[in-house]
């Protein structure tokens, strides 16, 4: 191996071990590395590193440079007495920029501040930009705006400015002091708006908001902020916006923490009005929080580099998450707020941190459009009405849902969770256990209401809305905002991943809040199974079984409810023994309980131990369960409800499955007539109970009137639905059985062929059951026809998509092994349908072991086989007695 | 390093190639780049004082909007503009650590902080002219990694725009840089281990 080699090896090591969390770091060098300890060794010092200060953190290259810069550099810049007519009385400030001077003038006779910029090289520029944007601000006139009065040239070739001279504090700084609280604060921002929009208005724009340019002072007693330095950002910019982070990082604030994004554009974009509402956004975060979004320390430490792409691509935390996140420091800056930790934290919580985030977007087109929109949505809040800074998002809609509906909680969820479905699409492939399901959690929004309207008492209110609040919180917060379609193409995967993280962060959070945890995993539950994760699904809801015990004790009727859950999860997943294991045990429990809830339960577990017995190819179990259910619906729902239909039609497939063609055709007969008549003719739902009948025709030998049916209702299916609809593929599908049946093999072949055809071309995921069906069909058609040759590869084929579609042991598995055996019997290949049935038997022992019936079923097969073909053989090779 | 039509695009498109022009040889091109490098870290000593470090990024924004008009040349161009101009910057701070030690004979490389927070000298100090050397190391074991170092360390690039320009993804160019970082963390720990802080 070459160095090289060897280097990408341990590269691709190093980034594997990153993604595995510190715990099992050992662990997995210890697979990875069994082998070569040295390797083991250097991963593990390059994870040390990676926790480490690198070469590459350091700022040497900017030491060199400075140091390059004096060796080419070195003169001094000493205190002027005159700047131009201005005489210079003392120095007041110095920053990165240039020292600021108190200056006078004498006519008229006013004292002004001038502020000298040290840009040596670029005066020219800067100055003739200064004059370019003079005109503007000659024309600014706002009280809270200091007065821009000249620029010029020093006789050092300076470029300066002459404000007006203002005596105040930086605003933080005053705002501390003063231990304004925040709505004093917010007040104060206002102001500033309006003073920023002004300048807007005139054309010009600030680009260096942030404190140290916002003096506070007192009028009349009256604190009165006032922006200083307009137009000079613009006039000393290069036009290069990194450049002017170096101005920033020279003064005494020294962050760039207040620039725009694209301000911080490695290619300068046009810079407009937007900006200052971002560093205004930085501003009030500032007064808020006592911090700005991105921290300072840390983003320098990071090199210039690393600083652009926090700038641009970072997002900050709220200002209230950032307020929890900041610890012991948090008490300092609530009593610098007049305040305790708790309150300022949810003073923020909420419509504030939605201003705040809103200036911070990164996306100056989810800004507000204007300063002035920034401080009427501050007046709004602090005029207690709605604010406009939440954009129409899924987070904020179920906010507001939450919010007005603060007690219908779980309701609220579902409405999350079909929002956040909207966002990651339906999964396709409605199937039972889940149409069941979400008929439980309709059943739950009634629930919810109900208990909502029994909370007359107003600190069950209080309860409620706590519960809502940490609820909205978890999902908005830890949930949705970690949902950026932006930073992903697939936003299937963000939504879950932004799941799977938020679910990772319940452990223990909600320890003593059942209520709390129970919603939530409720949602989770409910929302991992939408998004097809059955896996994860069942955790949660099988943590709610849990909940539910804690809660309503065990053998309650929440126990009884909960189950349902994980019972659709199971079902869904094919575990169908599971499933009817826990919905047993669900109708233990509620045998226990009177009354119309658990009445309504127990109908709703019979019904799914009918549907999951038939699923577990156990139709004799299930027909009990399924003419309760049955009978049920008719009583509660009436004769004609489509929910009642639904069950004649699912009773009559199992009545056909065993055996029982009469019964079969007379509920699919009502089925199909009631469909007919709710739903019309051309309603898939008709069609397939008139596949339901016509297959119990076909089965009491009434082939031509099955041929008659359903030849007319193919045709209007193709028509209606298209040739390539799952239902119009099983019309074809049960046509051509009824022309197998009734001898007309030409039809048959051509039809399934037709179909098979249809299939090919379109979603072969989609239709695969139909496909399997047609190919056995095909084979037995041929074989029917003796074309046994022919036929065998379709009865092979369908046997092999049959086993990676279905569980082994399925009822569709049975029914094409045996039309393959016969096939290859057809044929002579004795040795190969051996084979089939025991590799048949082989699968299901180690899919279930020995005792279960399934692999009893497909020993005995496998036996009768056997002895047939040892009779068979012996009574072949026996010689024929010869009579004496 | 992009071809000499790109360094022409760019002095034409600037204006500074007259139209008929002979284009000047890339040499050439270069250094004027770096006397402008230099020049510019000059210009930045007057707005900043001594104890502030000069970010050689910065450097290399300024010498691009210096020599070209942003609004005239595609991203592409931009891209490698700087691509170029980070390697000239390279150079030009190699070049100027080794003269020192030059100067300085006897008295060492010149050691300066690992994070701008502190004052020169105040910190753990990284030399130069091994980290130069590293990089070289780095090259021979992985181009494109030592290349990634080359754009996001002297470059100012973004991981976004580094993909962009080396043509892959975003999530490369991260793992690149990391395993760069952590690898040239290790040449550099012995020798400093006992000054060694957290980031």
């Amino acid at each position: 191996m070459t160095d090289a080699d060897r280097f990408d090896r341990l590269s691709e090591l190093f980034e594997a071990a990153r993604a595995v969390p510190q715990s099992k770091r050992a662990e997995f060098l210890t697979g990875a590395c069994a082998d070569d300890p040295v390797l083991r060794e250097e991963v593990e010092s390059l994870l040390e590193a990676h926790e480490k200060a690198s070469p590459l953190d350091s700022d040497t290259p900017g030491v060199i440079a400075g140091r390059i810069a004096e060796e080419l550099e070195t003169d001094q810049v000493p205190m002027p007495t005159m700047l131009g007519r201005y005489r210079v009385v003392r120095q007041i400030g110095e920053g990165g920029m240039g020292a600021v001077y108190e200056a006078t003038q004498q006519d008229p006779d006013r004292t002004v501040a001038i502020k000298v910029i040290k840009l040596g090289m670029d005066t020219r520029q800067v100055v003739a930009r200064f004059e370019h944007e003079r005109q503007a601000l000659a024309i600014m006139d706002h009280p809270c705006i200091a007065r821009v009065f000249d620029g010029g040239m020093s006789e050092t070739g300076r470029p300066f400015f002459v404000m007006e001279h203002v005596q105040g504090q930086a605003m933080t700084r005053y705002a501390d002091e003063h231990r304004l609280g925040t709505r004093a604060r917010l007040a104060l921002v206002t102001q500033v708006c309006y003073a920023i929009q002004h300048a807007h208005q005139k054309g010009v724009i600030h680009r260096d908001i942030k404190p140290s340019n916002v003096l506070v002072t007192e009028l009349d007693g009256t604190p009165t902020p006032k922006v200083i330095d307009f137009g000079i950002a613009k006039a000393t910019d290069a036009g290069f916006a990194p450049a002017s982070l170096i101005t920033l990082q020279g003064q005494a604030v020294g962050t760039p923490a207040h620039m725009a994004p694209e301000q911080a554009g490695a290619v300068t974009q046009d810079v407009d009005t937007r900006a200052d509402v971002y560093s205004l956004g930085v501003l009030l975060y500032e007064l808020l929080t006592g911090t700005t979004p991105f921290d300072q320390r840390e983003i320098e430490s990071k090199g210039l580099a690393e600083m652009l792409r926090v700038i641009r691509e970072d997002d900050p935390e709220r200002p209230s998450t950032r307020l929890s996140s900041m610890g012991d420091q948090a008490t300092r800056v609530a009593a610098q707020r007049d305040s305790d930790e708790p309150t300022l934290r949810s003073q923020l919580a909420g419509d504030l941190d939605w201003i705040v985030m809103k200036c911070l977007e990164k996306d100056r087109e989810n800004r507000y459009d204007s300063a002035a929109a920034l401080a009427d949505d501050i007046v709004r809040y602090l005029a207690n009405e709605p604010v406009m800074a939440r954009p129409p998002s899924a987070g904020y809609r179920f906010r507001k849902y939450v919010k007005r509906n603060r007690g219908q909680v779980v309701a609220g969820f579902l409405t999350l969770g079909l929002l956040l479905l909207a966002v990651v699409g339906t999964t396709s492939g409605m199937i039972w256990a889940l149409s069941e399901r979400e008929r439980a959690e309709v059943a739950a929004i009634a629930e919810a209401q109900a208990k909502v309207k029994a909370y007359e008492n107003a600190e069950q209110a209080k309860i409620d809305a706590d519960i809502a609040r940490e609820l909205s919180d978890f999902f908005v917060m830890d949930v949705l905002s970690a949902v950026n379609p932006a930073r992903t193409e697939n936003r299937d995967l963000t939504v879950r991943e932004a799941l799977e993280q938020a679910a990772d962060r319940i452990d223990g959070r909600f320890d003593g809040r059942p209520e709390v945890e129970t919603n939530i995993q409720n949602a989770l539950g409910f929302l991992f199974s939408r998004l097809g994760d059955p896996g994860q699904a069942e955790v949660h809801q099988r943590r709610l079984v849990e909940l539910a015990e804690i809660t309503d004790g065990p053998g309650s009727i929440e126990v009884a409810r909960t189950m349902h859950g994980v019972v659709g999860t199971l079902a869904a997943t094919g575990r169908h023994s599971e499933a009817i294991e826990m919905t047993l045990e669900q109708l233990a429990i509620l045998e226990h309980h009177d009354g119309p809830e658990a009445e309504e339960w127990r109908i709703r577990g019979r019904g799914n131990l009918g549907a999951l017995y038939t699923r577990a190819g156990k139709p004799d179990q299930a027909v009990p369960y399924l003419e309760a259910s049955l009978e049920a619906k008719k009583t509660m729902l009436g004769e004609t409800h489509p929910s009642t239909l639904a069950a004649l039609n699912n009773l009559a497939a199992v009545y056909s499955a065993l055996g029982r063609p009469e019964r079969a055709l007379e509920l699919a007969g009502l089925a199909h007539q009631g469909r007919r008549e709710l739903l019309g003719e051309g309603d898939p739902r008709t069609y397939v109970s008139l596949i339901n009948l016509a297959g119990a025709l076909v089965r009491l030998g009434r082939d031509s009137e099955a041929i008659e049916r359903l030849t007319p209702a193919l045709q209007s299916g193709t028509e209606r639905l298209g040739s390539d609809h799952p239902t119009v593929v099983d019309l074809g599908n049960a046509l051509a059985s009824a022309f197998r049946s009734a001898g007309r093999e030409g039809d048959a072949e051509q039809l399934y062929r037709s179909n098979l055809m249809v299939q090919n071309e379109s979603d072969p995921e989609r239709l695969q059951p139909r496909t399997l069906e047609a190919m056995r069909g095909l084979a037995q058609t041929l074989s029917a026809d003796a074309r046994h040759a022919e036929a065998e590869p379709f009865a092979r084929a369908a046997l092999e998509g049959a086993r990676s579609a279905y569980p082994p042991g399925n009822v569709s598995i049975e029914d094409t092994l045996r039309v393959w055996v016969r096939t290859l019997l057809e044929l002579g290949q004795l040795d190969d349908a051996e084979r089939v049935l025991r590799d048949e038997h082989e699968r299901n022992i180690a899919a279930y072991g020995a005792d279960d019936v399934r692999s009893s079923k497909s020993e005995r097969a496998l036996s009768e086989f056997r002895e047939a073909r040892t009779e068979a053989e012996s009574a072949q090779v026996e010689p024929i007695p010869v009579s004496p | 390093m992009p071809d000499q039509t790109r360094i022409t695009q760019i002095l034409t498109a600037t204006g500074q190639l007259k139209p008929g022009e002979d284009p000047p040889d890339l040499e050439t091109a270069l250094s004027e780049l770096y006397d402008e490098l230099r020049a510019i870290a000059a210009g930045y000593l007057r707005r900043e004082r001594a104890d502030h470090t000069l970010q050689p990024t910065a450097l290399v924004h300024e010498a691009y909007g210096r020599l070209v008009d942003q609004t005239q040349i595609p991203w592409s161009d931009a891209a490698h503009f700087r691509a170029i101009a980070a390697r000239v910057m390279r150079q030009v701070l190699v070049d100027s650590a080794r003269k020192h030690t030059a100067t300085k004979r006897g008295a060492g490389r010149l050691r300066v902080t690992l994070s701008g927070l502190e004052q020169p000298g105040d910190g753990r100090q990284i030399d130069m002219i091994e980290l130069d050397e590293a990089i070289e190391a780095l090259k021979a074991l992985h181009e494109r990694k030592a290349r990634v170092v080359e754009l996001l360390f002297f470059g100012g690039m973004t991981h976004a725009e580094a993909a962009q320009l080396l043509d892959v993804s975003r999530k490369t160019v991260e793992a690149d840089w990391y395993m760069a970082r952590a690898w040239l963390g290790t040449r550099f720990e012995d020798e400093n281990d006992d000054r060694r802080r957290s980031i």
